[in-house]
């Protein structure tokens, strides 16, 4: 088997620490530094430095070299690889700019929180919890779900783990009772009061706790809790 | 105390038909037992209250409504955020109970007709983001958007092959599978770009080269379309800004707050992040904008952030936070040529509000 060359010699070394300072912030990255990473995509093995840099000379900026005529670039030595990979960057630019409109399901009231809930659906499934994940604007971020088994402090840590790793601000805690009728037992206030403490210092408010089951559904908060 | 979360709006909207028009609704968290006699006292103490009721709720809370007919507020031409607001105060004199702040945008309107809903709704969205009566009286009464109407997210294939073409450049393999893979988890190919390294790591096929590939191309991207911003006055070509400010903050999951300082041609000397905040919001300094202008020799600033919920409509505290590095700028004689915030697919320009003052 091949020996691997030292992680501080050649250009793997070289290219492995540069991956490593993109990954730990760009903005720490000179433009020739930016443009020898992308020639790095096309050429291989090779110290790639000097051509980023001589480009930059010949055509401006890291942005005029980008941007650059194609037979231009190929002259000064680049690959059909290393330009493909420039040409992704202008491609990359244009769809960036562009407005996406990413949509997001809006529980701002009773009929579309009932729409979500989908209760027949929901009835028919195993009991078990879930929450909704939302943002300052009642938009659904995520929906993440447990076992009817799961103790409450691991529910509420588990999920405020959820609930920052989804940027939520919000969050509305489902328990599925299946076929029975719905009813807010004594552990449910148990567990809503256990989830409240947990997201109160990390600013992940409790909105209510829902009960769900038989097509039908009770809301702790409604029920004056 | 709670008013907007409007559990009861279905059953409402469904009494209406019988009775005369409400022009406020909603359901307030107050303990009937304990409130609702001084919430009504409380309500119709207000000057100009006519018709208003005020209700214990079957659940749990009031429900406070304003009737148009004989209500003194409408005859008053009282804007409809004064209205919401007189209420807030007043339930809130009788009542300190905690709760969750009243959501911004979301209906807190009552009407008839969809259309007149969703008026009413756009409203007092703009109407929880002002809070000067200076800035009140400019603002525009709809929902400004500067973007063209953002597009439908480009067809997933386009975005799966570029992809595939960006990880042909490091894989040794067909990342067709890959790029799939992480165009359906955050949506299109931009998203992808732009995906924090953590979450694209829990892609399947996805390996330090090819994060890196993705994370090289998104840095170089938003470089060369900074660089499109440089030859000319920024504010020349407000839609190159805007696309620009699109590619660099749109899709970020937490507020980042950036300062594009200008010269005195009101060309871009720097573009930097100031700070990163939470999900819904950013410590600003004023002090410390204006020092940083001084540090550049900027004699002009335009102040930027992101609003990771999409919505780029302007909190109260946005408003407050520009009149105030407005103002410290205006010490040295720097001017705030505008303030953007990014949404999703939405762009807002103080400026082009009339939001400047």
């Amino acid at each position: 088997m091949d020996a691997k060359p030292f992680s501080s010699t050649g250009p793997y070394g070289h290219r492995s620490r540069m991956r490593g300072r993109l990954l730990a912030g760009e903005s720490a990255l000179a433009d020739y530094e930016i443009l020898e990473m992308l020639l790095f995509l096309g050429i291989e093995r090779k110290d790639t430095k000097p051509l980023a840099k001589g480009l930059i000379n010949q055509f401006g900026s890291l942005s005029g070299a980008i941007g650059a005529e194609r037979g231009a670039l190929a002259t000064a030595g680049l690959t059909a690889k290393a330009i493909e990979a420039l040409d992704l960057v202008v491609e990359a630019a244009t769809y960036l700019a562009r407005p996406e409109l990413i949509k997001r399901k809006v529980l701002a009231d009773l009929a579309s929180l009932e729409r979500h809930l989908d209760l027949d659906e929901r009835s028919a499934a195993a009991p078990g919890f879930s929450a909704l994940l939302l943002n300052n604007r009642n938009q659904l971020l995520g929906e993440p779900d447990w076992p009817a088994e799961i103790a409450p402090g691991e529910l509420a840590r588990e999920l405020m783990r959820q609930a920052l790793d989804q940027h939520a601000t919000a969050t509305i805690l489902v328990r599925n009772a299946g076929g029975v009728s719905p009813k807010i037992a004594a552990a449910d206030r148990v567990l809503h009061t256990e989830v409240q403490r947990a997201g109160s210092p990390l600013s992940v408010v409790v909105h209510d706790m829902i009960v769900v089951g038989k097509g039908d559904w009770v809301s702790l908060k409604q029920r004056g809790h | 105390m709670k008013i907007g979360w409007p559990w009861r709006r279905a059953a409402v909207a469904h009494e209406a038909a019988t009775e005369p028009e409400a022009v406020f609704d909603a359901s307030i968290d107050v303990d009937p037992a304990l409130g609702v006699d001084r919430v009504r006292a409380a309500v119709a103490a207000l000057p100009g209250a006519g018709w208003v009721s005020v209700e214990p709720h079957e659940g749990a809370g009031v429900e406070v409504r304003v009737f148009e007919s004989g209500s003194g507020f409408e005859a008053a031409g009282a804007a409809w955020d004064r209205v919401k607001r007189e209420i807030e105060a007043a339930v809130r004199s009788v009542s300190d109970l905690g709760g969750w702040d009243p959501p911004a945008p979301v209906r807190m309107g009552f009407a008839e007709s969809a259309a007149q809903f969703e008026a009413l709704a756009q409203l007092s969205a703009l109407a929880a983001a002002s809070s000067t009566p200076a800035v009140r009286a400019k603002r525009a009464p709809a929902l400004p958007v500067t973007m063209p109407q953002a597009m439908p997210i480009a067809a997933a294939d386009d975005d799966v092959f570029r992809l595939t073409r960006l990880l042909a450049l490091v894989l040794p393999v067909d990342g067709r599978e890959a790029a799939g893979a992480a165009v359906r988890r955050f949506g299109s190919f931009a998203a992808v770009l732009a995906a924090p390294e953590a979450e694209l790591r829990r892609v399947p096929g996805f390996g330090v080269h090819c994060i890196a590939a993705v994370k090289l191309v998104h840095a170089a991207a938003i470089r060369h379309a900074r660089a499109g911003l440089a030859g000319r006055p920024v504010l020349d070509d407000p839609k190159r800004l805007m696309e620009y400010l699109s590619a660099a903050l749109a899709r970020e999951r937490i507020e980042q707050f950036r300062i594009l300082f200008l010269d005195a041609n009101g060309m871009l000397k720097a573009d930097e992040v100031q700070a990163q905040g939470t999900v819904n919001h950013t410590p600003v300094y004023p002090r410390e904008v204006v020092r940083r202008a001084l540090a550049l020799e900027a004699t002009s600033l335009i102040l930027v952030h992101n609003h990771p919920s999409g919505d780029p409509a302007p909190s109260r505290d946005d408003i407050e936070m520009t009149r105030q590095v407005q103002q410290a700028a205006a010490v040295l004689q720097i001017g705030l040529r505008d303030h953007v915030i990014i949404g999703n697919g939405r762009c807002l320009s103080f400026r082009e509000q009339g939001l400047l003052g």
